[in-house]
């Protein structure tokens, strides 16, 4: 429980960093995908039906502040945390670099994910050049603030007793 | 089966999840407006908190606005300067330009006031020894017509005669050398003498009868009789009259009418110049005093 409240309050804190202080202060088209980070570390760290099911509400969450096409996040995530996951059986990715490199994986995953799925009600939609535009863009960021994000769900748990 | 889904389950329950999102984009996608209860909850949640993010955003966006401005401003500012800079350099351009341009009027004025042919010259250098002896170096020589011995003239009175010239500059002997000397004649009086330079850079009035009268504030005249300078120029003003020597002359100190250090274009004439009023004629019943080297 005192795991899944370390989560909603990072994601809550990372929707208003997404959508208040991020486009105020970042002079650029792309900005710090936190949920995506966040789903990540649940890949990662919680691997149980709590993770799946986290990751999907985290995608819903995402979903409600962004675009109009519900679902898209949460498919695009849930499809992350699985192949996390994957990856989390086999490797040992805590933190530091490998975790970067894990969450610039999982935001390539993302994109495709997303753009698959709504290729799929939007047929002839030009998606594919935009996520050849800002994909690894947005992959490149995400895979920089990882750290920061993991540190900070750690600083929570700790404060939470979580060890 | 069961032990499959057992052993996998978390894959299972993803899956399952997968497939409730890719539900909800089927199913929500013909009804953009949607109807979304839980997204409702989250909209609701999260406004408070956005606006309070928004408002911190805002404020964290002026202060990030105020530095860039301010980093911003310090360009400004040196741009500022460096333009400042570049108005004074013209403005200081204009002034001089300005100042150049009036005193050539003067000159135009004063060359207009003789005839004759003058030349305008400018002065590109003064007394390589600054010492004993007082000349100055004019841009004309003997290619503009300049030859040895014309008068060089200020509009404020005399300068000094070309003593060298070459093709293009001359050399001018101002009239507060020692070697110069100056027929001149005092004009209220017509009382005549010889201006001659001093080996302290100043003029005085020499040979002039002990009975004229000299008066401190009297004004010296080039007489034009020395065949060089035209008549009624200014030579300089009387700063001291001195009658306690012995002999048939008294002395006086003249101030010359101008001052060389600050004189920066110059009148030469060429050949006979006069001033286009005639004067009264100069009394001279005894003729021209002997003096020595007058006119040289």
């Amino acid at each position: 429980m005192r795991r899944a409240l370390a989560i909603v309050v990072a994601a809550v804190l990372a929707m208003v960093l997404q959508t208040t202080v991020f486009p105020a202060l970042l002079p650029t088209a792309v900005v710090p995908n936190l949920i995506l980070v966040l789903v990540v570390y649940l890949g990662l760290q919680q691997h149980g039906v709590a993770g799946a099911a986290g990751a999907f509400l985290l995608g819903y969450f995402l979903d409600t502040f962004s675009g109009t096409l519900l679902g898209v996040n949460a498919f695009a995530l849930t499809a992350v945390y699985m192949a996390v996951y994957l990856v989390a059986r086999t490797l040992w990715t805590e933190g530091g670099f490998p975790a970067m490199a894990v969450v610039f994986a999982a935001a390539c995953v993302h994109g495709v994910a997303a753009i698959t799925i709504t290729w799929l009600i939007e047929a002839g939609a030009p998606l594919w050049h935009h996520a050849l535009r800002y994909g690894l863009l947005e992959a490149a960021v995400a895979a920089i603030v990882a750290p920061a994000v993991f540190a900070f769900v750690g600083w929570e748990q700790r404060l939470l007793g979580i060890t | 089966m069961l032990e499959f889904l057992r052993r996998n389950r978390v894959l299972a329950t993803t899956a399952l999840f997968l497939a409730l999102a890719a539900g909800l984009v089927v199913g929500t996608s013909g009804d953009r407006l949607r109807d979304d209860r839980l997204g409702r909850v989250f909209l609701e949640v999260m406004a408070p908190l956005q606006r309070m993010g928004s408002f911190v955003s805002r404020s964290l966006s002026d202060v990030w606005v105020g530095i860039v401005g301010l980093f911003q401003a310090a360009d400004e500012v040196d741009a500022l300067r460096a333009r400042v800079r570049e108005l004074d350099r013209a403005t200081a351009r204009l002034a001089e330009t300005e100042l150049e341009n009036a005193r050539l009027r003067e000159l135009l004025d004063f060359r207009e006031a003789l005839r004759g042919e003058l030349l305008t010259a400018r002065v590109i250098g003064h007394d390589a020894s600054a010492g004993l002896s007082r000349t100055l170096t004019i841009n004309r020589g003997t290619a503009d017509g300049i030859q040895k011995g014309d008068a060089v003239l200020a509009p404020e009175g005399i300068v000094g005669h070309v003593f060298l010239a070459s093709a293009h500059a001359a050399r001018v002997l101002l009239i507060t050398d020692h070697n110069s000397g100056v027929d001149g004649v005092v004009q209220r009086t017509r009382a005549r003498g010889i201006v001659e330079g001093t080996v302290d850079g100043r003029c005085g009035l020499k040979f002039v009868k002990r009975t004229e009268d000299l008066q401190v504030g009297d004004l010296v005249v080039t007489s034009g009789l020395d065949g060089i300078f035209p008549r009624s120029v200014p030579i300089g003003k009387v700063v001291a009259v001195d009658k306690k020597g012995q002999g048939l002359f008294q002395y006086a100190e003249v101030q010359p009418a101008v001052d060389a250090n600050r004189l920066e274009e110059v009148l030469v004439t060429r050949g006979l110049v006069e001033p286009l009023e005639p004067e009264t004629p100069i009394d001279d019943p005894v003729g021209p005093p002997p003096p020595p080297d007058a006119g040289e």
